[in-house]
């Protein structure tokens, strides 16, 4: 068994960042910016070394390591996962300069922080590459496994560990339902590693109906890293508990960790069952984007809502995968056109959906994202964060000025016509209309005068009505990136559609 | 040479100086005024200059848009007319702009107002020397909504909005028929050019059907019975305007139109006679109208309708020269009458008769000016209304007996000319309604001369009114010339032919003297009555002042239903369509609340969910796919 070390770079740089947090924080205690400093170097390296290794991967196309033949290898480094660990990466650094002011209070430790976040990196790095059932499942648990710390790791804070707890058993009984598919799947095609799962359907006919249940049931345990619906009770309730930082990098890292999982397993692996697959995912899409949509239109709380904005925001990811389901999305074209377009449209909706938990952050702290009538004049205290939160938002709905949005839906709208899937189309269009009507909402709350403050003058008033929140540089930066990142996605879509088209 | 240069610059100059105007601040009211009066004057010296050069055949113009096989130019086609008309037009906007300037000295929204103005005479113009019915179809409406924006323009006169709006849809409506029948001709002839349209071989159907619907636009624009509600309203716009638009050039636009168009109307008898019968109507009901008003602008608007069923009537009988000739001089001492007129208000403060008596002595320039222009509305040898007003009934006269021919080569070959299609009947009517009209029109000039001039002074402001400035009494001064002399011009043969005729318009004759007698009978039923006393209330005089109550006729037969059925499709609209729409919200949102308390209860729910869901997708599937395959 060969293994290409190099295929392994990032992992290691990722590995070696949270240990770096670690010994940081042990030889100078007591020195956050350290800490900080050295786990946002490692994830910076990490981003850097998984894109070198791309760039370097020269005609070849790929490296692998421990292989059991050809195609049996259970780690790749091929473009797309690259792009995918370097993505991770620069979540993860987004998600520590959210921190900075939730790691000033005191209330967190430091390095333990760092080093959570740091390893839930390292499985997400791997997580691009796993080419079999155990590398996937095993890189996903130590993806999500820290987090259930991160989100419940405010000293005192009784809503943390109550949201870690909801998590940590929403994500224990999904698993189980997951380990169980994938062991019905061995069952059913004796292979492990997806090129043997995706060939072995022919051969034995009578199997197949095992196979299906076991991709059903693999497919529905995935679903709860999207947040998708039946699996998503625990979004809301977990994003508000968590620190900002963490339910920020929830919805994104672990939803396009959720999203990459769903690919390999539901297109890679799903070969022999595609119309399987296709359905599975296109009831997870419908499910998700009508559930999340309406009961996002009832919430008053800021976190929450954004909580059900992305349920029904991994609708619109899976939706695509839909059209698998419909013979003509089973071509080898069709299949290209509905993965780049999932692909796509996660890229699109990570970017947004970070610009808007940074806003969210930069207004109000990192430690509770309020009410949404709290945000009243928000666009003539802080103009810039406002606008900021408005193009995200707006994007998210799928509007201009944040065009990132309008192509995302209109990439996804474009695979369900382009597989035959009409009617998964029409689905998404109604949900667009509905989802227009909460984040307008936000957005037009956002220019409201603010409430004549009616607080008796004895009570102390709460920091969040009209106080300007000094939340630091880091932030700044990260909202401002993440901003500019969006407006160019969003004037410059071809680029992600390109990376994209990768996946193909 | 493609289009003529000189022909495009008459109605591109104005309308290019009124969008450029529309452009300038409040403030700016110096740049407004020379915009104003500098594209007037330019506009005025290019109709001369084509006037002088005489009748040009139509060019090939400039195409604009293809359709197909149909394609819209913008060419001219400056026949005799149409240079002729373009000075009046020029003369009257130049006048009205320079008047203007004083009249609304205080008015701060003067720059749109000048503005509005070239817009419209470039509109005009572009009617008047089109050569394609599109283009002329689009300075057409172009003119309707100039109207409707200046009727509204003092927007402290509360009725000046709706008689803003009466206008617009009552014109409209007539418009409608106008479009139609362009689009006919243009489709059956296989262009929209003027010139091909009369040389197609159109057939008769199609000639009436196409003449009849354009009747009904001319009817609008020209204030035409049943069509004419609009015109005694819009004298809420300024009096400048009543000068130019209601009196010396927007509604004589579709008396220009039918003349332009006149080969396809001599094919049709039955779009002939309706015109005869319109123009009879209109005359006696505009004559009689203005017998029974107390405001002055309001006489003189429905002495407008009445003067504009003479022209209709001329066009009737066969005589589009001598209609074109009252469209003429109609315009000179009509635009004098009311610019006039307009002095007088701005020296009283009152529209009403009943307030002023005794300005003679205190205006005299007014006073002289518009004395000539009533005794050419009456009809007064030698003034300008004796020649073209005579001439139109002398025309009806030899209809009346049947010795009109349709000039040109004949429709039937063999015999000398072809008769002209009108009965001897419908040429009788236009002949009685015109003759009368005579007797009513003097009656109401004495009686509007009397009270406003002559007697005591009946309010404090007539007994101290005073001449107006002397931008408002040039413009009286240079109009008081036309009104006099330009009759004389019907004597010229030049001039008949270059108005299309063979011959000099008018040609006293023995003729004559009937009119003359009809003008002293009116003069002296009028002048029994006693100038300073209001009319009697009586059912006859309360007729008269509300027009026979036509308004209430056309609102009870018009206005209610229409406003009804909007009333429904209103009520349609809110409960179906946008329940619809309310009904989808309310029930997203109860849903999303539904939802939402399903997932109150938390972990365990959120626990059985996953499996739940994971056991109801596979049956889904199994129910959908299949089991085996």
């Amino acid at each position: 068994m060969r293994i290409d070390q190099v295929a392994l770079l990032p992992t290691y740089v990722a590995a070696a960042t949270a240990v770096l947090a670690l010994l940081v924080d042990l030889l100078v205690p007591g020195r956050r910016g350290a800490v900080i400093g050295a786990t946002a170097f490692g994830l910076a390296a990490t981003a850097a070394t998984a894109i070198g290794v791309g760039l370097g991967l020269g005609d070849a196309g790929r490296r692998t390591a421990f292989c059991f033949g050809p195609d049996q290898c259970s780690l790749v480094s091929d473009p797309a996962a690259a792009a995918v660990g370097a993505a991770f990466a620069v979540l993860a650094l987004g998600a520590l300069a959210l921190s900075v002011p939730l790691l000033r209070t005191g209330e967190v430790p430091v390095g333990e922080y760092c080093f959570l976040l740091a390893c839930s990196l390292t499985g997400a790095v791997v997580l691009g590459g796993a080419r079999d059932l155990i590398t996937l499942i095993v890189a996903l648990e130590t993806l999500t496994l820290p987090l259930y710390l991160l989100v419940g790791i405010r000293r005192g804070a009784a809503t943390g560990a109550s949201a870690a707890v909801t998590f940590f058993v929403v994500s224990v009984v999904s698993t189980a339902v997951a380990l169980l598919g994938a062991g019905l799947v061995y069952t059913a095609t004796g292979g492990l590693h997806l090129a043997d799962i995706a060939h072995a359907g022919a051969s034995a006919p009578e199997l197949r109906p095992l196979l299906k249940v076991g991709m059903v049931l693999l497919l529905a345990g995935l679903a709860f890293k999207v947040a998708a619906v039946p699996a998503h009770a625990w979004a809301p309730t977990t994003y508000d508990g968590a620190p900002l930082p963490v339910a920020a990098y929830l919805s994104t890292a672990s939803k396009l960790g959720g999203v990459v999982a769903l690919l390999l397993v539901g297109v890679v692996a799903g070969g022999p069952v595609l119309a399987t697959s296709g359905l599975t995912l296109a009831v997870l899409a419908v499910l998700s984007m009508t559930v999340g949509n309406l009961v996002a239109l009832r919430q008053r709380r800021m976190v929450r809502l954004l909580a059900w904005s992305s349920v029904a925001q991994a609708g619109y990811l899976l939706a695509p995968l839909g059209a698998l389901l419909a013979s003509g999305g089973r071509t080898p074209d069709a299949i290209g056109l509905v993965v780049a377009a999932t692909v796509a449209y996660a890229l699109f909706y990570v970017v947004l959906e970070f610009a808007a938990f940074a806003a969210v952050v930069a207004a109000r702290g990192s430690t509770d994202g309020g009410d949404i009538t709290d945000y009243r004049g928000l666009a003539r205290r802080s103009p810039w964060v406002a606008a900021v939160l408005v193009i995200a938002l707006t994007g998210l709905a799928g509007l201009p000025p944040g065009l990132a949005g309008l192509f995302a839906k209109v990439a996804v709208v474009r695979a369900l016509l382009g597989g035959d899937a009409a009617w998964l189309a029409v689905v998404v269009a109604l949900n667009a209309v509905i989802g227009l009507a909460y984040y307008v909402r936000v957005v037009a709350t956002l220019f409201a005068a603010p409430a004549a403050a009616p607080l008796p003058p004895d009570s102390a008033a709460p920091a969040s009505v009209g106080a300007q929140v000094r939340v630091g540089w880091p932030v700044g930066v990260a909202v401002g990136v993440a901003a500019v990142v969006a407006v160019l996605l969003g004037f410059a879509p071809q680029g992600v559609l390109e990376l994209a088209a990768f996946f193909r | 040479m493609k289009a003529d240069l000189l022909g495009l610059a008459l109605p591109v100059v104005p309308l290019a100086a009124g969008l450029a105007g529309l452009l300038l601040r409040y403030r700016h009211r110096g740049v407004a005024a020379a915009l104003g009066t500098g594209a007037a004057a330019v506009a005025l010296i290019c109709a001369v200059a084509v006037a002088l050069r005489g009748a040009r055949a139509p060019d090939a113009g400039i195409v604009i848009a293809d359709f197909g096989r149909l394609s819209v130019t913008l060419g001219t086609w400056l026949d005799g007319p149409a240079g002729f008309v373009a000075v009046a037009v020029g003369v009257v906007a130049l006048c009205v702009q320079i008047y203007s300037v004083a009249y609304l000295h205080d008015d701060d929204r003067y720059a749109p107002y000048a503005a509005q103005v070239s817009l419209f005479t470039g509109a005009m113009l572009l009617v008047v020397v089109s050569g394609d019915l599109i283009a002329l179809l689009v300075g057409w409406e172009v003119m309707g909504i100039c109207s409707y924006l200046l009727i509204g323009h003092d927007r402290r006169l509360p009725e000046a909005p709706r008689a803003a709006v009466k206008a617009f849809l009552v014109t409209r409506v007539g418009d409608v028929g106008f479009l139609i029948g362009i689009v006919l001709l243009g489709l059956h002839a296989g262009s929209f050019r003027i010139a091909e349209v009369f040389r197609a071989d159109l057939p008769a159907g199609t000639v009436t059907a196409a003449c009849v619907l354009l009747l009904a636009g001319v009817a609008g624009k020209s204030a035409q019975f049943p069509l004419h509600t609009w015109l005694p309203d819009a004298m809420a716009g300024p009096t400048p305007i009543s000068a130019l638009i209601h009196a010396a050039t927007m509604v004589a636009a579709g008396v220009y139109v039918v003349a332009r168009l006149y080969p396809l109307f001599e094919r049709s008898g039955a779009a002939l006679t309706v015109l005869a019968v319109m123009a009879s109507i209109t005359m006696l009901l505009g004559a009689l109208a203005a017998l029974g008003q107390d405001d002055i602008k309001r006489v003189l608007a429905w002495s407008t309708v009445s003067q504009l069923g003479y022209m209709t009537g001329g066009l009737a009988v066969g005589a589009p020269d001598a209609a074109l000739f009252h469209l003429l001089t109609h315009a000179a001492f009509k635009a004098l009458l009311f610019l006039a007129a307009g002095a007088v208000i701005h020296a009283v403060g009152t529209n009403l008769m009943a307030a002023m008596g005794g300005l003679r002595s205190r205006m005299p320039v007014t006073f002289w000016t518009m004395t000539a222009g009533l005794a050419a509305l009456a009809g007064v040898p030698p003034l300008a209304g004796f020649f073209s007003k005579d001439s139109i009934i002398e025309a009806a006269w030899h209809t009346a007996r049947g010795e009109t021919r349709i000039p040109g080569p004949p429709v039937v070959p063999g015999s000398i000319s072809s008769a002209f299609p009108l009965s001897a009947t419908a040429a009788w009517l236009v002949l009685a309604a015109a003759a009368l009209t005579v007797v009513l029109t003097a009656a109401y000039v004495v009686r509007l001369w009397r009270r406003t001039f002559l007697g005591e002074p009946r309010s404090a402001a007539a007994r101290t009114g005073h001449e107006p400035p002397w931008a408002m009494r040039g413009p009286l001064l240079v109009l008081a010339v036309p009104t006099v002399l330009l009759g004389f011009a019907g004597l010229s043969a030049a001039f008949g032919r270059r108005l299309g005729g063979e011959h000099a318009i008018a040609e006293i004759g023995v003729f004559a003297l009937l009119p003359l007698a009809l003008l002293a009978l009116g003069v002296a039923v009028a002048w029994r009555r006693d100038p300073a006393a209001d009319l009697p209330d009586t059912a006859l005089t309360r007729l008269l002042a509300n027009a026979f109550y036509l308004d209430a006729v056309q609102d009870a037969l018009v206005t209610r239903p229409v406003t009804a059925l909007a009333r429904l499709a209103r009520r349609a609209d809110e409960t179906v369509v946008d329940g619809a729409v309310d009904a989808t919200g309310t029930g997203a949102t109860g849903a999303g609340a539904l939802l939402a308390r399903a997932h109150i209860a938390g972990l365990p729910r959120a626990t059985g969910a996953v499996l739940g869901g994971a056991v109801v997708i596979a049956a889904a599937i199994a129910l959908v796919v299949g089991v085996s395959w």
